[in-house]
């Protein structure tokens, strides 16, 4: 029986680029709404361009804990007064530090967004410090330390870093219990205080708030933040990768082998990244990727295989991996390094590269879907100075990848003997077989060398 | 108390001559459109020997059907720019995409075919359980706790649609054949035992008309059935210990039998749940993790399945600490609850909450489009979406205080230690 074609697509409809609204306070801190009145809920969210690779060296719990230490204590409240008052007004409260930047996010509902305002502008203006308080944050963390040495994820990822970048600050994915073991709130303290300022920092105001309101509500809450002139954080380019490392990670009783092939790329805003960004969607970017159907649908060796792009100031990399049965490890790795290799041989065809700029499209409508999204959005090209119209051009700078821009850019970044392959597995179960690809260096979950 | 009120869901509801429920939300903000099929299906509704058939059907469902090869569902709807994939519960299986609302009919014709003419095949059938059997290692044998998990629900139920895992057991999954799959997929599979629901941009279509295009031709052959999912009373306590050697630090589980979702004391549980476990100032938080440090993580509430529900806590035990003397503390604690009511700062507190992730409900078209089939397959009243919040509200503290009483008792704790190593 002939099969019945799809039914064709209708006309394309315009999507809606909310506006963004920005404003400066006098102390340098950067106002950003996005206005959306649909709901009555507000994320309110403070950035600094201030990362894990802004630690010493020698420390690398620092800019973390001062972090966490702003909602540990401030001039007028105790660590349970503010987690209690968090939870009264219903915050949902969320702070990180990622490589180069940090943020702390608040969602809630709108009938709260003075009180919480005036909580986050206490907490970064007034923190206290607190020995004891940082002394309970120690301890807390030090077992999630220890208990993320049994996530092969973890292993695997950490290996990757360390490899790929050696002693350059992008190799620092995690502090150590020892790091935690020399924290004092002096140093804690004095890190904060010479890096953490409305100078380079951005608020952003993102739900029903016009920009005359944020900008006022910012200069009461936080205009009288003390500006001042913040260390600023330089490092090299981090040096290139010579040959291919492969990295096995014993994990003892392992059922099943992580496997991650990691190579360098390119940084944030590159020329190249957008037709980059169309040949990882190819690769790996999704369940109709080759590493998938490959791996997945034709073998049924993984769950699921998978690429992805990650890139910071100074450079960028790219991570394919999966979860495999034990016993086809070397197989997975093979039939990565040949898909990889194949994407720098020949260009997509034409219907392949259409799919994977409509999945690139698609995902991005997606992120126009909820002002907190935008607005996320909108925080990565000021913190990664990427052009004003980086975002209304996403589309059709999408959409203008040839297939062989996809194949030169493949080639220039995706080289197959020139990456880190990782494998967290029981070293009796595949130690002999990956030897055939050449010197195998192997590390303890500690990551000590064995 | 000032309360906001989310503002109300405006939905159609309809249902075509086989059966097929259709629920219509529409909102065209942004274009695009959430497409969502709800099978009356989950591991629930398996037998004993045949457990992991509806999650492999999950598998099977993107396997291909009579107009779309095999994978080609998904590549469909990734070629749309769209995001689909499927999940199986205890109770209900879904599939779906949120595809760029000008693919809309794509998204349709794509639900139709495969609900019509799925390609059940040996090989499709043999393929897809391999596959599935990876997962399982991934998602529970190669991870600290995983196995553990499953066991608890194996301890703490005594019905066999409850206490089977989801993802079903490998020795079924090896031995059941391609005619049982078959079987199974006539039974559940159809227009009579499904919901569709059609969430987000719907401007330019008429989305009842199109739909009666693709599926109202449709015969159904399902049987509609309900699992039988009572609970025996549990009259002494249940608890075990085991050994994993993927775990760096000890846990806990405990569960205590509890009425079924959407009951008063299903609500005022969740009430509680909040009070002892949501954010830093709350009870567990406070006294187990901020003054004591005796646990590392934790999570506290009923289980959300649509029978007997079971109130579950969990805690990853610090290390040198004796796990007695956490499972003590939270003994303690419950106690507590059983004779004190809690106070109503607390309540008000956790009510604040509540009424704060009502209105983050409804953030995405694909999540409104989610709730509006999760009210109407559990309750048979998707309007329910913009009453619920009411019956939350609602909970008085002697509501908490009655529901601990009759839930926290020593003899309907399920309790399963898992020490880390293989001794």
């Amino acid at each position: 029986m002939e099969m019945m074609k799809a039914p064709a697509p209708s006309a394309e409809k315009n999507i809606h680029y909310p506006e963004i609204r920005e404003s400066r306070l006098k102390n340098g801190l950067r106002i950003l709404v996005v206005q959306d009145d649909r709901l009555p809920r507000v994320f309110l969210s403070l950035v600094f361009p201030i990362g894990t690779v802004c630690n010493p060296e020698d420390n690398l719990s620092l800019v973390s804990l001062a972090m966490e230490l702003t909602k540990s204590g401030t001039d007028t409240r105790s660590a349970s007064e503010i987690s209690n008052l968090i939870d009264q007004l219903a915050i949902q409260f969320d702070s990180d530090v990622l490589m180069e930047h940090s943020f702390i996010g608040m969602t809630f509902l709108e009938k709260e967004l003075e009180s919480a305002l005036g909580l986050l502008a206490e907490m970064v203006i007034s923190a206290t410090f607190p020995v004891d308080e940082l002394e309970k944050v120690k301890v807390r963390w030090k077992s999630h330390l220890i208990a993320q040495r049994s996530q092969p994820d973890f292993l695997a990822n950490e290996r990757i870093f360390k490899t790929l970048y050696q002693n350059h600050p992008y190799s620092r994915t995690s502090m150590t219990p020892e790091h935690l073991e020399l924290a004092t709130r002096d140093s804690v303290k004095n890190l904060y205080q010479s890096h953490f300022s409305p100078q380079g920092a951005y608020l952003l105001f993102a739900g029903p708030v016009d920009s005359v309101t944020a900008t006022n509500l910012g200069k009461r809450f936080l205009g009288d933040w003390d500006s001042k002139e913040v260390i600023s954080i330089r490092y090299p380019q981090p040096t290139e990768l010579e040959g291919r490392r492969i990295c096995l990670i014993h994990r003892p009783h392992s059922v099943q082998s992580k496997l991650l092939v990691a190579g360098r790329t390119l940084p944030q805003g590159h020329p190249d990244s957008i037709a980059l960004k169309v040949a990882n969607q190819i690769l790996g970017g999704g369940a109709s990727s080759r590493l998938f159907l490959n791996l997945r649908e034709e073998k049924g060796y993984t769950y699921g295989a998978y690429s992805r792009l990650k890139s910071f100031r100074n450079d960028g990399l790219f991570l394919a991996g999966a979860s495999v049965k034990t016993e086809v490890t070397l197989e997975c790795i093979e039939e990565t390094l040949k898909e990889i290799d194949q994407l720098t041989q020949d260009p997509p065809k034409q219907e392949e590269l259409a799919r994977c700029q409509q999945e690139l499209i698609g995902s991005f409508i997606r992120q126009m879907e909820t002002s907190a999204s935008v607005g996320a959005l909108e925080l990565d090209r000021r913190i990664y100075d990427l052009p004003e119209d980086f975002y209304r051009t996403f589309i059709p700078k999408v959409r203008s990848v040839e297939r062989k821009t996809v194949v030169e850019a493949a080639r220039r970044y995706f080289d197959p003997h020139r990456l880190v392959i990782a494998v967290v597995a029981d070293r009796e179960d595949v130690e002999t077989k990956l030897s055939q690809l050449g010197e195998l260096q192997v590390f303890d979950t500690e990551g000590n060398p064995i | 108390m000032s309360m906001v009120k989310a503002p109300d869901i405006e939905f159609q509801e309809h249902t075509l001559d086989n059966g097929l429920q259709l629920l219509l939300y529409p909102q065209s903000r942004v274009p695009l459109t959430h497409v969502s099929v709800h099978y009356r299906v989950g591991s629930s509704y398996e037998t004993e020997g045949f457990s992991g058939l509806a999650h492999l059907f999950e598998h099977m469902m993107f396997q291909g059907s009579a107009n779309a090869g095999k994978n080609e569902h998904g590549r469909y709807v990734d070629h749309a720019g769209g995001r689909w994939n499927a999940t199986t519960s205890k109770d209900r299986t879904n599939y779906y995409e949120t595809v760029p609302s000008h693919y809309l009919e794509l998204a349709l014709w794509l639900e139709a075919d495969r609900m019509q003419s799925l390609n059940v095949t040996l090989e499709n059938f043999e393929n897809q359980r391999q596959t599935v059997i990876e997962e399982k290692k991934q998602s529970y044998d190669n991870r600290p706790y995983g196995l553990a998990t499953l066991r608890f629900e194996e301890l703490a139920y005594e019905n066999w649609a409850y206490a089977h895992p989801i993802i079903g057991f490998i020795e079924d999954l090896e031995k059941y054949t391609f005619e049982d799959a078959a079987d199974f997929h006539r039974t559940f599979y159809g227009p009579g035992n499904a919901i569709l629901v059609l969430a987000g941009d719907l401007s330019g279509i008429d989305a009842l008309e199109k739909t009666q295009e693709y599926f109202g031709d449709m015969a159904d052959h399902t049987q509609r059935q309900s699992p039988r999912l009572e609970e025996p009373r549990q009259t002494a306590e249940k608890a075990e210990t085991c050994q994993d050697p993927l775990a760096v630090l000890p846990a806990v589980y405990m569960g205590y039998h509890m009425a079924p979702l959407g009951s008063p004391e299903y609500y005022a549980l969740s009430v509680l749940a909040l009070v002892l476990s949501h954010g830093e100032s709350s009870r567990f938080y406070r006294q187990f993790i901020y003054d004591h440090n005796w646990i590392t993580s934790f999570s506290v509430g009923p289980n959300q399945y649509k029978g007997p529900e079971l109130f579950y806590l969990w805690f990853q035990v610090q290390h040198e600490i004796e796990v007695d003397q956490v499972v003590q503390a939270v003994e303690d604690a419950l106690k507590l609850l059983r004779e004190t009511p809690i106070s109503e700062a607390e309540l008000e507190k956790a009510k604040n909450q509540i009424a704060y992730r009502f209105v983050g409900r409804l953030t995405k078209v694909s999540r409104i489009g989610e709730l509006l089939a999760h009210y109407a397959l559990f309750f048979d009243d998707a309007g329910r979406i913009n009453n619920d919040l009411d019956r939350y509200l609602a909970v008085s503290r002697e509501d908490i205080l009655e529901a601990a009483q009759s839930v926290f008792q020593p003899e309907n704790r399920t309790l399963l230690v898992v020490e880390p190593g293989n001794d």
